[in-house]
């Protein structure tokens, strides 16, 4: 009997890291449409590239769910119907709601399995009947849910609990902030977030008092560590949160969890499992600090992150490999700038990162090149292991 | 239209006549300042008066805590004539567990009538009352109150939350045990906004915006839209009750303005006449690089006089084809695919969905222009 293994559900802003994280070993990914979703600024799926999306995924063995998680107005419903009947002629495996009117309209155009995002803020066991009513077979837990208390409600309930396993997070209860709605005139709950949060606010305490503090930012959510509790728990999907994030940090999360996750299913246990160097290969992203926010316990002081900018990264994005191959190379798509004596290493799909060495870089038509342009194409000669949608990365000088 | 109104201790409950209470007990409420003992005696003093008297849960609980505090709310005391619910499970456990009607608090999300009738088919004629989101303009709350068969309340005057996260986040500021009681005010670096009000107690962190929302003015509007309640939330600034209950008994000009000259903060109206959050959505992309069904291609790099790269889109792209080249500002530019290489640089006569290529060269055509077939 194979041993029970959480699904890794990546996230997927356009149709290249869809691409990429499926290529990574994603069992599942999430994508949004261009309305409806909670990322209104990222770049989103039309229907051709959602179709184009579908298959490739499907393809691999992976599934693909779609966000419709916004808090709609009823002139936002108009059109729904019909998207949710293109989600159904598509196949896509789930989607993914946080609003019951839309939950209604999925049931009646689809219907298609319906997950509850985290967006709904479901914290109990009656939160998760309530949402069984109306048909959802999976739940995206808020994020103040422990994960021991989390497969108590899926034992009880028999619905499928997802969690967050890394990535930013909201401070707030999901879906129950109103910031840059208030403020800036962005709805958040329509992918309108300005991050008010990440801003430094003057704070004066009544009792005179005066602070200047990042204080509702938060640490990035790492919960690798937790893994064996996720296990332990028979959580059915780990989900990295990202979409509008880098192919960098799509192909290193994925790489990384897939890895964890693969060690767990060829061994049953965790006994040398290398998780430093898992964790050094996550920590090598940009990020806000690490936290474990509430998934063993409630998140407290130490979880916020009282700073500007992120922690810089040991890594940049170099770019990504669009072709490779013995007769043309490597053909690379350069998301930055670098030099002859630049450290790049291509992450292979599964196996340790590969060097290439930025002397020998070409211009695509083979002509001399000393230096790479963001948004650029740069030729290497071919070597074994290459492969088009692996991610090359920039290391940063020290 | 009848007031709403917080109910926080005997000496106010003299003042209330001609009103529905709410009685917010700590365990329970985001806000509530009363024990369980001290809301239970109250209630029953305001139900003595001839008071509807409510019971506030709007508080989101994470499982244990759920279960604990449930127990307590099996003997619902049946002094009260509703129970408030905020969470969807809070609101399942209700139905399930109680007798009494049901108030749902939709001020998070439920901007749309379908999720309204969600719930209104799952608790049936137990949902007396629904508490709707600031977030909607009177407009569709006309509509709504035609439609839904539902009673609605409104908050017409109190402060509006922003944010509440179960992080303590001013303690740690404070250098004081998690649990401490806090209030305090917020000035954000990114917004002409100033005094955010902030608390923080067992339930976590909430903050304000430095307006309140004031919707008084607008008071004959709202009874004309058929609204049935009108919540006043004066708990932060007690001193002007009697005046709260001076315009619930006679909401005319006088005791509005008597009102609007003791409150100590701000109003505003909110998103009461118009909600435009989602228009500035269209400016956070660039609306020239949309796609459509003709999208054949996008540019990656070009070198001036010599070539473009691309990748291809869509169907594919065929040699000797007639394309147009929409660069990130909207310009156009017909090209003709004269010649078409793949990304070994080798002459081919198409390419498909996906595959890297070249194209002659263009003006007017860097990396993210489209190309769409003529």
């Amino acid at each position: 009997m194979e041993r029970f293994t959480p699904e890794l559900l990546a996230p997927a802003g356009n149709l290249d890291k869809l691409k990429t994280a499926v290529l990574y070993g994603a069992d599942a990914v999430y994508c949004a449409g261009q309305d409806y979703g909670l990322r209104a600024a990222a770049d989103n799926f039309t229907r051709e590239e959602l179709a184009v999306g579908v298959a490739f995924a499907h393809d691999r063995g992976a599934k693909v769910y779609v966000v419709l998680n916004g808090f709609l107005h009823d002139e936002d419903l108009t059109e729904l119907p019909d998207f949710i009947r293109y989600l159904k002629s598509l196949n896509v495996d789930a989607v993914i709601v946080s609003d019951p009117g839309v939950a209604l309209l999925v049931r009646e155009h689809g219907p298609i399995p319906l997950h509850v995002s985290t967006q709904a803020s479901v914290l109990n066991l009656a939160g998760v009947k309530a949402w069984q009513e109306l048909g959802a077979t999976r739940v995206v837990l808020g994020r103040e849910v422990g994960v021991h208390d989390a497969g108590g409600l899926q034992r009880l309930s028999g619905v499928e609990m997802e969690m967050f396993i890394h990535g930013a997070m909201c401070m707030a209860y999901s879906g129950h902030c109103v910031i840059s709605n208030f403020t800036q005139g962005r709805d958040s709950n329509r992918g309108g977030c300005a991050h008010s949060c990440r801003f430094s606010y003057d704070i004066k305490f009544d009792d005179g008092k005066n602070e200047s503090a990042f204080f509702m930012s938060s640490k990035d959510l790492e919960g690798l560590s937790v893994l064996p509790r996720f296990v332990q728990e028979g959580i059915v999907s780990l989900k990295v949160e990202g979409r509008m994030k880098s192919p960098l940090y799509a192909a290193t999360t994925t790489r990384v969890y897939r890895r964890a996750l693969d060690f767990w299913k060829e061994h049953g246990h965790w006994d040398n499992a290398p998780w430093n160097e898992w964790q050094e290969e996550l920590r090598r992203l940009p990020h806000r600090d690490a936290t474990e926010a509430s998934l063993v316990g409630p998140a407290g002081a130490d979880s916020i992150f009282d700073e500007r900018e992120h922690v810089d990264s040991l890594w940049g994005m170099a770019g990504v490999v669009l072709a490779a191959g013995p007769e043309r190379g490597i053909l690379l798509e350069c998301k930055q700038s670098f030099e002859q004596d630049a450290r790049l290493e291509a992450l292979t799909f599964a196996g340790d990162a590969i060097a290439l060495s930025a002397r020998e870089m070409l211009a695509p038509d083979y002509s001399a090149l000393t230096r790479s342009k963001p948004s650029s194409l740069v030729r290497f000669p071919w070597t074994p292991g290459l492969a088009a949608g692996q991610v090359v990365r920039l290391g940063k000088s020290v | 239209m009848k007031g709403v109104v917080y109910l926080i201790s005997h000496e106010e409950l003299a003042l209330w006549g001609h009103v529905d209470c709410i009685i917010a007990v700590k365990d329970f409420s985001r806000r509530g300042t009363l024990d369980w003992e001290s809301g239970i005696t109250l209630a029953h003093a305001a139900k003595a008066k001839g008071l509807n008297v409510f019971f506030e849960w709007d508080a989101l609980m994470e499982e244990p805590r759920f279960r604990d505090l449930t127990r307590k709310l099996k003997n619902f005391p049946a002094v009260f004539d509703a129970i408030r619910v905020r969470d969807a499970g809070a609101a399942w456990w209700a139905r399930e567990n109680l007798t009494c009607d049901i108030h749902l608090l939709l001020e998070a999300g439920h901007h749309n009538q379908m999720a309204i009738e969600s719930w209104k088919q799952r608790l049936g004629a137990r949902l007396t009352r629904t508490a709707l989101s600031p977030e909607l303009p009177l407009s569709v709350i006309r509509q709504w109150r035609q439609l839904l068969g539902v009673p609605l309340e409104v908050m017409a005057l109190g402060p509006l939350l922003l944010f509440h996260s179960p992080r303590p986040l001013l303690s740690s500021l404070a250098s004081a045990p998690e649990g401490t009681e806090w209030k305090a005010t917020g000035a954000s670096e990114e917004s002409p906004h100033k005094g955010f009000p902030l608390q923080e107690n067992a339930h976590g962190t909430l903050m304000f915006h430095p307006k309140d929302l004031g919707l008084l003015e607008r008071w004959d509007d709202m009874q004309a839209a058929g609204i049935d309640y009108a919540r006043i939330d004066h708990r932060l600034q007690s001193s002007v009750a009697p005046l709260v209950a001076n315009f619930t008994v006679t909401p005319d000009a006088e005791n509005r303005e008597a009102l609007k000259q003791a409150w100590n903060t701000e109003w505003m109206r909110g998103y009461w006449d118009v909600n435009k959050s989602d228009v500035l959505f269209n400016k956070l992309k660039n609306q020239h690089l949309g796609h459509d069904e003709r999208l054949c291609g996008e540019v990656l790099e070009g070198k001036r006089e010599s070539w473009l790269a691309i990748r291809v889109r869509g169907p594919g792209l065929l040699l000797g084809k007639d394309v147009r080249v929409i660069n990130p500002k909207g310009e156009e530019r017909n090209l003709k695919i004269s010649w078409l290489k793949d990304d070994a640089f080798n002459a081919v006569e198409s390419l498909s969905e996906g595959q890297v290529g070249f194209i002659p060269w263009s003006s007017g055509a860097p990396s993210r222009s489209k190309l769409h077939l003529n």
